[in-house]
């Protein structure tokens, strides 16, 4: 209910007086989301993982890495599930539900970081080779071109056989190498995306007005470019990240990962140098599988999801 | 009931089209009672701007709405010569007789419609044969490309080959295969460049002429319709706002819309000057008028106007117009 | 015969203006070929041809958004591309389209204060009041109505209306409308053309109007350049052109422009195909199609002559 003054100097005084209103994009999302099966349910597991790596530590009976969680005679290792160890012990008499818990940090952290490096990467490469073109376009296409052709496992080992051992005071141990390396072996697809997005944006005709309204290069990427690739970004990301997760376990299970910081992976190769695999302990190594496989699914179907929304054919009423 | 009372030369008689869309739980209607008739042969021109439900009058005639969105009501008689069709009561499969072989349509964008990857020979000759399956259509297929201007050398091309108004004529081809007696036209030369929008136009009156063929030509463009059409119906927001044989209507303009539309060309050699403008946008579909629905953006309402829902003046020779100041003798 | 430029009161002058371009690896596109171009200071000149003729490539260069390949372009008698900053305050862009020339991301306020920064004035209150003014002239009021709303709750007339609003705030002398109503629904035309009928008024705004429609053109335009196949090929004052056409493609395209007041004449109709910028016939580029073409056309390239009055054909006298 405006008042009816036309003024400009009121107008502009009002308008500049009130703040501004964003976030409505954030909840029209979230209410698509829980619109599809697949969103609800890769919602609802994404809770239950997000709920395990905040409040994991708190809600394990043990912490894994305090001294008291370690046997003291050999009976305890490896354990059955019973009532005092609900999944079991491992091989060296601790909780495996613990375990479990604790790790949910860990591998959730390392997918993130390791997806975010690479969408960042990937965003930026994909954005200033579509908008710019020419040799710069070329240049990058060809690294990109290189990168995607890499064998990522073997490559990936190593790397980090090589860094491996300096990386002990990191943030994450060895993990944080892990992080690197699936970050910076991972944005080549991603720019791909990207680039194909911004060479249609780029002929739209908000964006030449806004060069002929003499907005820089900078201007335009950040305010045109980029906001049109946000959601297809996004998107993306969020599926990375359960190739993050999938990648993580891998090289973690082939001994990459840290000892001291350990992952879901790690338990797997702790299990599998242990022998617990051998010896049929199934709730050892079961439930670390699952979460993974579980955690990488939830990540895909919200990745599809959201992607559906993404997508152009869904175009709104004027 | 209503087939006796059609007269014989009357090839389509709508009465009282009503089509409502279910939007969010509310029901929108998009064409709110309109009614008007088409002779064998002649060319009716239905004239409107974006929400009056033109597009959805036409796809109503043949029963190409989406279902599931909402409802028709009304009728729609066809006088074909292979009988009376009552078109508001056909099932889904009685709709095979009708379409194509008694009526066809050339959609708006339709020469982008054609696959890209089949030659046109062979689209028009499966057209022929989903709706007379036995027939052979190879001779019919020669003269109906031959009829559209297309020429012999290049029938066994692929549509990118063609340019937007060959492709629009292959289109005609398409929609004449089966030999309808009406050919329904959705803005058919928009997209066209003015010397193909003339060609086409001028195709379309050929076949006119040559085949009896009834038009129905659905537009935004007054001065394509005055070029090319019989008579008029101008529609606003879901209802028919003036109807009636197009020189009567344009010379002697009963709706101050259809006054004002008319009023916005330029003529050249005449004043160079700019008409008046009609204040405001055309009403979303859905929006709700007590009385006129033109009133808010006309400059002769007064109060009545807005107080009751406006009847339909009726004249002589068809003419119509829902306005309380027309003056039809 | 071209005097300087800062004497003949021109704001553009093209000289053999060429623009060529490739599609990949496809064949060469010859878009604009040839064109020799005043556009003089105060006036409203009118582009008219069909689409494929480059007058939108033209107008797109004259903002500095193509490179020329060949030939030169002076505004205000400087080469357009030496002071793109400083020719971009002083002439702005009215697309065709009102649903692709707003980001559908941003609201109406941010669109409208875009070009803004580019003129140095910064963020906040004098920001946001230019931009209210604009809107406000631009007939949107009261501006904090439209503020935070995003283009697609805009009606088409609407979010024209919101472009020439970020046009103005920055209070060019000259306006490129490349067809500036084609878009909008039939009874809103008018409204936009009047509003820029006034502004150029009230601004002294010289304009270049590029459009398919003649009678947009004969209401609007001092002087009408008629362009096919990338060349100019009548060009002289709206009334000299348009009553009383010399060029036979602007005979064919005046008598096929259908108008309400006369039924489709067969006579009026060219045959062949519209023209393709990848293979431009020989001689006079309009010869395949011409009605009176003789035989000297397939051969001889005619020119367009200088003068106030020209037509590129060689039965024009004085040719």
């Amino acid at each position: 209910m405006s008042i009816v003054t036309n003024d400009p100097f009121e107008v502009a005084r009002r308008i500049h007086g009130e703040g501004s209103g964003v976030g409505k994009r954030g909840k029209q999302a979230f209410v698509a989301l829980t619109r599809t099966n697949r969103g609800r349910i890769g919602l609802a597991l994404l809770t239950v993982f997000l709920i395990m790596a905040v409040f994991g530590r708190a809600l394990a009976p043990q912490d894994p890495n305090a001294a008291s969680s370690f046997s003291t005679s050999a009976e305890q290792n490896l354990q059955d599930p019973s009532s005092e160890h609900l999944l079991g012990t491992d091989e060296q008499g601790r909780d495996v539900l613990s375990e479990v818990l604790y790790a949910a940090r860990i591998s959730l952290s390392v997918g993130v970081a390791a997806a975010l490096i690479s969408t960042i990467l990937g965003a930026v490469v994909g954005i200033v080779a579509g908008y710019f073109g020419g040799w710069v376009d070329r240049v990058l296409m060809a690294i990109d071109d290189w990168v995607l052709v890499i064998p990522f496992i073997p490559t990936a080992i190593v790397i980090a056989s090589l860094l491996g051992r300096r990386a002990d005071d990191w943030p994450l141990g060895r993990e944080s190498v892990l992080v690197l390396v699936i970050g910076a072996l991972g944005w080549a697809g991603t720019s791909r995306i990207v680039r194909s997005q911004v060479l249609t944006l780029k002929e739209r005709d908000y964006v030449q007005r806004a060069r002929v309204l003499g907005a820089s290069d900078r201007t335009i990427m950040s305010r045109h470019i980029l906001p049109g690739v946000l959601p297809l970004v996004l998107a993306n990301a969020v599926l990375y990240i359960s190739v993050a997760v999938l990648a993580e376990t891998t090289l973690a299970f082939l001994g990459l990962g840290d000892p001291l910081h350990f992952s879901w992976g790690q338990m797997l190769n702790s299990a599998y140098e242990s022998g617990a695999m051998t010896q049929a302990k199934w709730a050892y190594f079961i439930p670390p599988g699952l979460c993974v496989t579980l955690l990488a699914m939830a990540f895909s179907l919200v990745g599809y999801a959201l992607e559906e929304i993404v997508n152009p054919t869904r175009r709104q009423r004027a | 009931m209503s087939a006796t009372a059609v007269k014989s030369d009357t090839l389509l008689e709508v009465r009282d089209l009503r089509v409502v869309y279910r939007e969010d739980g509310r029901f929108v209607p998009i064409v709110d009672g309109v009614s008007f008739s088409l002779r064998r042969g002649e060319a009716l021109g239905l004239a409107g701007e974006s929400g009056c439900g033109k597009t959805t009058t036409a796809l109503a005639l043949l029963g190409l709405l989406p279902s599931g969105l909402g409802r028709t009501r009304g009728e729609i008689v066809l006088n074909s010569k292979r009988g009376v069709m009552l078109l508001h009561r056909r099932t889904p499969t009685g709709w095979r007789d009708v379409r194509w072989k008694t009526a066809s349509m050339v959609f708006q964008g339709a020469m982008n419609s054609l696959d890209p990857v089949m030659r046109i020979d062979r689209q028009i000759a499966e057209a022929i044969r989903l709706h007379e399956p036995g027939a052979n259509p190879d001779a019919r297929v020669n003269e109906l490309l031959e009829r559209v201007g297309i020429p012999a050398t290049r029938r066994r091309q692929y549509p990118h080959e063609f340019s937007g108004g060959m492709r629009q004529r292959v289109m005609i081809a398409l929609a004449l295969a089966c030999g309808p007696e009406l050919m329904i036209g959705d803005e058919p030369t928009t997209a066209l460049d003015v010397m193909t929008q003339g060609q086409i136009l001028h195709l379309l009156e050929e076949l006119r002429r040559d085949l009896g063929l009834a038009l129905l030509l659905i537009t935004h463009d007054l001065s394509v319709i005055a070029e090319t059409c019989d008579r008029v119906a101008i529609m606003y927001a879901g209802q028919i706002a003036e109807q009636g044989p197009v020189r009567d209507l344009i010379e002697n303009p009963q709706h101050p819309y259809t006054a004002r539309l008319l009023r916005g060309f330029s003529h050249i050699g005449g004043p160079r000057t700019l008409g008046e403008a009609i204040p405001g946008s055309p009403p979303h579909p859905g929006e709700n008028f007590p009385g006129c629905r033109f009133a808010p953006r006309c400059h002769l309402a007064f109060d009545d106007c807005v107080k009751a829902p406006i009847p339909l003046v009726k004249g002589s020779d068809g003419r119509e117009a829902r306005c309380l100041l027309a003056k039809l003798p | 015969m071209s005097t300087s430029v800062a004497t003949s009161g021109a704001i553009y002058e093209t000289r053999d203006l060429h623009i060529t371009y490739q599609r990949g690896r496809g064949p060469l596109v010859r878009a604009v070929d040839g064109v020799d171009l005043e556009w003089r200071r105060g006036e409203t000149l009118g582009l008219v041809g069909e689409s494929g003729c480059g007058k939108s490539t033209l107008a797109r260069a004259l903002l500095g958004l193509e490179k020329p390949s060949a030939g030169t372009i002076e505004f205000d008698g400087r080469p357009v591309d030496r002071d793109l900053a400083e020719l971009r305050r002083r002439v702005q862009l009215i697309f065709q389209d009102p649903y692709q020339s707003l980001n559908p991301r941003r609201t109406v306020g941010a669109s409208v204060q875009e070009g803004l920064a580019s003129i140095g004035i910064k963020e906040g209150e004098e920001r946001v009041h230019r931009g209210v003014a604009a809107l406000h002239d631009a007939g949107l009021t009261p501006a904090d109505r439209f503020w935070r709303r995003y283009p697609h709750e805009l009606s088409g007339g609407q979010r024209q209306r919101v472009v020439i609003a970020a046009a103005l705030a920055l209070e060019p002398e000259a306006l490129v409308c490349d067809e500036p109503v084609s878009a909008l629904d039939v009874s809103v035309r008018t409204q936009v053309l009047r509003l820029l009928v006034e502004l150029r008024t009230t601004r002294a705004l010289s304009m270049l109007v590029i459009t398919h429609d003649v009678g947009m053109a004969w209401a609007l335009c001092d002087r009408v350049a008629v362009m096919y196949l990338g060349r100019i090929v009548e060009i002289g004052t709206t009334e000299q052109v348009l009553s009383d056409p010399q060029h036979p493609y602007t005979k064919a395209l005046l008598a096929v422009v259908p108008t309400i007041d006369k039924r489709i004449s067969a006579r009026a109709l060219l045959k062949g195909e519209p023209p393709d910028a990848t293979a431009i016939p020989s001689g006079c580029r309009f010869h395949p199609r011409c009605p009176v073409a003789f035989d000297r056309c397939p051969t001889d390239d005619p020119k367009l002559p200088e003068g106030e009055r020209a037509a590129a054909c060689w039965l024009v006298p004085g040719n």
